[in-house]
Parts: structure tokens; C-alpha cells; sequence
């Protein structure tokens, strides 16, 4: 139990720290100068009775941060974001095999490895594509560690 | 017999009845216009209405020209009904595809059923999913073939099934999925995928002594309505969307395909915004396919099915999968969402699984309010969806649905003996909504085609210089045209302030939509006046 959680905590350091330190290209939520007149331009298509829907739908920072929240998260799931030629297709095939195996064999601890990235991910998206690379070393390591770990207990 | 289906299927069939409602509100007003490809089908339904012939003189045709697609006819040859009942106008070519997604529903409610990875309730959670979806409800509002054609695969898929577990050959599942063929250019790539992969599961049931006989005679049957497909194979018309493998090397067609398929088999094609597809006019603005939060039940759902013991029917499902994107990759350079709408069934088949996983790890004192949230994310789900579709659509993409067109068919119909050039430099299938918005007589139409006619299945090169009466759409010709025409008709990119002044143009008219921006201008041309500057121009010179 120790060992696990050790491991866990090793792993959801390490990726936190990467991502704080080097995932800022897109932030959680975008200078607001930058898409008022766009915000402004939905809102008055919205019927005038309809003025204060708009405004929670459109206006509010709970709103948009929601919205954004939801893109960064959904934009992970992307395959293009991984692959832009034969190589990293073949690495992105292998990484996607044994993620899929190791989910069959322990989802709920690949889900609570895997969750920290997907956070940090959500909240600091990033294009980096060595990201990635980097994450899925440290999730198969201790995956495989708890399999081992678990089979000699 | 007929009575008795109803009793027993009345929930069913009464929620498709509220839920056509929905579909047909506002039906003919959004979109805000009909886009060149709706009116393309229309035109072309009523020409062979009232002529026997399609826009280019060719007598019931095999394949529709239009633009260079080379649309299979069923649809087509389906909206007669429709236009003959209702007239040329956006509802009789959008109802086709509302009751298309309607039969669709019973389709998935039954399809469903008869897989065994439910339980009792669960083909609801199918249904539900399906007809709330805002990508299922964007096409069952819009005059296209492709509802049609996966509505047609997904019945003929359905039969045949369902007969297949009795260990039988649904003759009428086969004859849809022939059907379906004739639709649209996705299902002809994807039937004989499926034919393949049904024959593989079920060949030994099929093909043992007693059934052998009967299973040949509808397979043989069947394929005698192929035939017309077999008279156009070795014809240009029948390949024109095969364009990954068709232009350029071998190579970059792959990498092209594999590209493509990439980007279908992603959950965030599906579930994020913006959808990968540079057409805006192929989905709803500022939301995704299926609702975002829905990827947690799809991921949830598809770990099920994997860890599920295999079966014939999760052989189908994940078939189904796979497969769907595969026509839609093989047909183009670009990701093209409505190439792939096939994948829709499947895909709301593992939502609905995760989310009845979901729910199942709910402890049962939770159970009740978990429906009740599962409620209320659909309550808000189903705004934002209004809020795309009702709201920001008409307003953000009306220059993507040909917004102008029915008023300019309007000011040609005004002045009908007045010569009149439109410009078409950035919109070459203009021509199409203008013919159909006027309702012009389809044997003087066809006259200027006769070439095209000669050649008709041989894929000669498309024209978007079209006469429409005394009016023409090509480009501007500035040398001859503020002189020999009466009226200019452009985008605000096709005529500057400046040129304006320079040809002596009087603008008469803008043509603008509910957010105040113009689409088209008209302009009046004043010949006396640049016939004089012409020639005081010559005298300096």
C-alpha cells in the first residue's frame, strides 16, 4: 500500500510540475478584451426578452470558463494532436495499445494515474507534443509496477 | 396485426410524434436559406416532375450530375412525392429528411432491443440520446441525401439482423441495404463492407444444407438491382468520390486516408468544438456533434464493450465503428462530417451503454437523484442546443446557407427582360438556388447543355456559366459589361467604391441579412455615360 501510494504521488508530482512549469500556451481562460465584440455580437442575436439568458450563457466568467474547460478537455482526445507522420503514427499506435491493455487489466488504478494529466491538461492545455511522450513512461512504469507488485503479493 | 404493433409500441410511437414536432419547427425559415446542394436536388426533382429530364436534358438518369458529384438518384426521385404534394419550396425538400430521422428513431429503438448488451430500459437511454443529439437534429432539418441513405442502411442493418439470430436471410434487409446504395455516395462504400463482415459472422448459419438454397436465391435476387451499378462502374461518373487515391501519388493518398480516418476515429471530432470540418455550413455553430459531457459515458461505454465477451453483436457494434469512417476517408482531401454519418448509431449505442454503466455504480439510495441530475445536464444541453441552432445559426452562417440568392431570383423575376450579369467568382453553384427560387421552366434550362448531354456519364468539366433567361452568371467582364448589360450583381468583394465610380455604377440595392451585413449588391449600369469616357479616354490617347 505504501509503495502504491508513493508511486502514485511520484507520478502525479512529476507530471504536475511539468505542466506548470511548461504548459502556458493556452490559458484557462482568454484575455477578455480579445473576444468582447465577438461575446457582444452573439448576445444581440439572442431576442431582447431573452437579454438575461444571453448574458449567463455568453457574458459570464463561470460561463466561459466552463466553456473553455470543456475544449481543453475534449481537445485531448484528438489523434492529430499526436501524429504527424509515419513514426510518431507507429509510437501513438503502441502507446494507444498498451494504454487500452492496461486499462482491461486495472482501470481503476490506470484511471487514478491517468487523472492528474488529464487535470493539468484541462487547465494548462498545451500542443507540445513531446508532452505526451513524456506522461506515458511514467503511467506505464507504475502500472506495471502495481501489476508486478500485485502478483508477488 | 398492424393494431397490435401499435398497442404494444405505443411509447415509442408517441414520443416520435413529439419529437417530429421539434424537428419540423421552423422547418422552411432554419437555416435561414437553402444552401446550393438542397437546391441542386430540388431544382432537379422538378425538372423530372415536369419534364422527364434533369437539369441537363438527360432523361430519368442514373446518377444525378449536379455540380460534378454524381449524386445517386433515390433521393432525388424521392422528393417528387414531395413536390408534387407540397410545391418547390424548403419544406418539401427538408421533410424528406425529418421523416428519414423519424423512422431512424424506431430503427435504433428496435435495433437496440434486439442487441443482447442492454437491459429492459436501456433502448430508451439509445433513443434518447440519438433524437437529442445536435448533430441528428442539424440533418434532420436540411434537404440532403445522407439522412436518407443511413436511415435506408440502418433499416436494411436491422432486418437482417434480427433474422439472421432466427438463422434466417432477411430478403428485405438485403433490398434496403441495396436501397441504401442509391442514396448516397457513403453507403455504396460501406454496404459491401458490411456485406462482407455479415457474411463472415453468419455463413454457417446461412449457408448450411436447408437454408443454402433460399439464401442464394435472395443474394442472387438482390444483386439483379446492383445492375444499373454495374452498367455505370467502368464509367468516370461512378468514381468521382474516390478523390484521396485519384489525385497525386500513391503515397500522399495514403498518408491523405490515414490522416482522415485519424481524425474520424477521434472523440474530439465528436465532442469538441470546433468541429474539424472547414464547411461551417456542415454542423451548428459554437457546439459540438454529440454534447461534450457525453465523452465520459462514450469512453465509459466503449470500456465495457472491449471488456464484454465477444459476441456477434459486439462484433457488429464495433464493426460499426470502424467502419463508418472508412467511405467518408477514401472520398476527399478534407474531413467532411456529413461523409460519416453512419457512425452516428453506433456511437450513441456506447453512450447509452456508459451511461447505464454509470448509473448501474450509483448506490441505490443515490439512484433517484442521479436520473434527476442525468435530467437536468439534458434540460441544459437541450438550451444550449436551441441557443446554437436557433440563435447564433440563422445570424453566424447565413453566408454559408446562400443567404441573397431568393432575393436576388426575386429582382430577376422583377425585371425579366432586363440583362443581368451575376457574379459567381466565389460562389460558382450560385446559379442553382437563383433557378430554383424562380422556378425557372426546366425545357428552356435545359437547352444550353447539349454538350454536357452527349457525355453525360463520361464526368465532362463543369460550367458555372449558366443563362437564366435574359439574366447570366459568370464572372465580370469590365470591358464589355458596364456597356452591353443593365444590371451588376456581385458580393461586396466583387465591386470597390472605386470601380463603381470608375464605370459610372449606380448601386440600387443591398442585400442584407438580420445582423445588418450585406451579402449582395446590385448595381445599375449607366452605358451612355461610360461610352463617352471610353472615348474621351481614346481622344488623350
Amino acid at each position: 500500500m505504501k509503495i502504491r501510494v508513493s508511486l502514485f504521488l511520484a507520478a502525479s508530482l512529476l507530471i504536475s510540475v511539468l505542466f506548470v512549469l511548461k504548459h502556458k500556451d493556452l490559458p484557462l481562460v482568454q484575455d477578455q478584451s480579445l473576444d468582447k465584440s465577438y461575446t457582444l455580437s452573439k448576445m444581440n442575436l439572442y431576442p431582447p426578452s431573452l437579454y438575461r439568458l444571453a448574458n449567463i450563457i455568453e457574458n459570464r466568467p463561470e460561463s466561459r470558463t466552463y466553456f473553455r474547460l470543456e475544449k481543453n478537455f475534449t481537445d485531448l482526445f484528438s489523434a492529430k494532436k499526436y501524429v504527424d507522420n509515419y513514426v510518431s503514427l507507429a509510437i501513438f499506435a503502441t502507446c494507444l495499445y498498451f494504454l487500452v491493455k492496461i486499462f482491461l487489466l486495472q482501470p481503476k488504478e490506470a484511471l487514478v494515474i491517468i487523472s492528474p494529466s488529464l487535470i493539468a491538461l484541462s487547465l494548462y492545455p498545451t500542443d507540445r507534443l513531446w508532452i505526451l511522450y513524456q506522461v506515458l513512461p511514467t503511467i506505464f512504469y507504475s502500472l506495471w509496477f502495481f501489476h508486478f507488485s500485485k502478483n508477488t503479493n | 396485426m398492424v393494431f397490435s404493433f401499435f398497442k404494444k409500441h405505443k411509447l415509442i410511437l408517441i414520443f416520435t410524434l413529439i419529437v417530429a414536432i421539434f424537428y419540423s419547427y421552423k422547418l422552411s425559415d432554419i437555416p435561414s436559406s437553402l444552401y446550393a446542394d438542397e437546391t441542386t436536388v430540388g431544382y432537379n426533382a422538378y425538372s423530372i416532375l415536369k419534364t422527364g429530364k434533369d437539369e441537363y436534358g438527360v432523361e430519368l438518369p442514373l446518377l444525378f450530375r449536379l455540380f460534378g458529384a454524381y449524386t445517386p438518384p433515390l433521393f432525388v426521385y424521392t422528393l417528387l412525392g414531395s413536390i408534387s404534394i407540397f410545391g418547390l419550396n424548403a419544406f418539401s425538400l427538408r421533410i424528406v429528411s425529418v421523416l428519414s430521422t423519424l423512422g431512424l428513431i424506431l430503427v435504433i429503438y428496435f435495433l437496440s432491443k434486439s442487441l443482447k448488451l442492454f437491459t429492459n430500459s436501456s433502448p430508451w437511454l439509445v433513443t434518447l440520446v440519438f433524437a437529442t443529439a445536435p448533430w441528428v437534429f442539424f440533418n434532420a432539418r436540411i434537404g440532403y441525401e445522407v439522412t436518407l441513405g443511413y436511415f435506408l442502411f440502418y433499416l436494411g442493418v436491422l432486418l437482417l439482423w434480427q433474422d439472421f439470430k432466427a438463422s434466417k436471410l432477411s430478403f428485405f434487409g438485403l433490398f434496403f441495404l441495396s436501397l441504401s446504395t442509391y442514396t448516397a455516395h457513403t453507403e455504396r462504400y460501406l454496404v459491401p463492407l458490411f456485406f462482407v463482415f455479415f457474411l463472415s459472422v453468419s455463413w454457417k448459419k446461412l449457408f448450411r444444407k436447408d437454408e443454402r438454397s433460399s439464401t442464394l436465391k435472395k443474394i442472387f435476387l438482390v444483386a439483379l438491382t446492383q445492375v444499373p451499378h454495374f452498367y455505370l462502374l467502368f464509367t468516370p461518373s461512378f468514381w468521382v468520390k474516390n478523390q484521396s487515391f485519384a489525385s497525386g501519388s500513391l503515397s500522399s493518398g495514403f498518408w491523405d486516408f490515414i490522416n482522415q480516418l485519424l481524425v474520424y476515429y477521434s472523440p474530439q471530432t465528436y465532442y469538441g468544438t470546433p468541429v474539424p470540418d472547414i464547411n461551417l455550413q456542415h454542423f451548428i455553430p459554437e457546439i459540438s456533434l454529440f454534447y461534450s459531457w457525453q465523452i465520459l459515458p462514450f469512453l465509459v461505454g466503449l470500456f465495457y464493450i472491449l471488456k464484454m465477451k465477444t459476441s456477434p453483436d459486439k462484433k457488429l457494434l464495433l464493426f460499426l465503428l470502424l467502419a463508418s469512417p472508412i467511405p467518408g476517408a477514401f472520398s476527399g482531401h478534407f474531413v467532411s462530417v456529413q461523409r460519416v454519418l453512419p457512425i452516428i448509431v453506433p456511437v450513441v449505442i456506447v453512450v447509452a451503454l456508459g451511461l447505464g454503466q454509470i448509473l448501474r455504480q450509483v448506490p441505490k439510495q443515490f439512484t433517484k437523484l442521479s436520473y434527476v441530475f442525468l435530467g437536468l445536464i439534458t434540460f441544459v444541453s437541450l438550451i444550449l442546443l436551441w441557443r446554437s441552432y436557433f440563435v447564433l445559426l440563422p445570424g453566424q452562417r447565413a453566408v454559408w446557407w446562400n443567404y441573397g440568392a431568393k432575393e436576388i431570383a426575386q429582382f430577376i423575376k422583377e425585371n425579366p427582360n432586363e440583362k443581368i450579369v451575376i457574379d459567381n467568382t466565389r460562389d460558382q453553384a450560385l446559379y442553382s438556388p437563383i433557378i430554383f427560387y424562380l422556378q425557372q421552366d426546366p425545357q428552356e434550362f435545359q437547352k444550353q447543355f447539349t454538350e454536357i448531354k452527349a457525355r453525360y456519364y463520361q464526368n465532362p468539366a463543369f460550367s458555372s456559366t449558366v443563362n437564366i433567361g435574359s439574366a447570366i452568371t459568370r464572372s465580370i467582364n469590365w470591358e464589355t459589361d458596364p456597356l452591353n448589360t443593365s444590371y451588376l450583381i456581385s458580393d461586396p468583394l466583387g465591386i470597390s467604391d472605386d470601380q463603381a465610380k470608375e464605370h459610372f455604377l449606380k448601386k440600387i440595392k443591398e442585400i442584407k441579412d438580420q445582423t445588418g451585413k450585406v451579402h449582395y449588391q446590385i448595381f445599375k449600369t449607366d452605358p451612355q455615360s461610360k461610352q463617352q469616357s471610353n472615348a474621351k479616354a481614346k481622344e488623350k490617347l
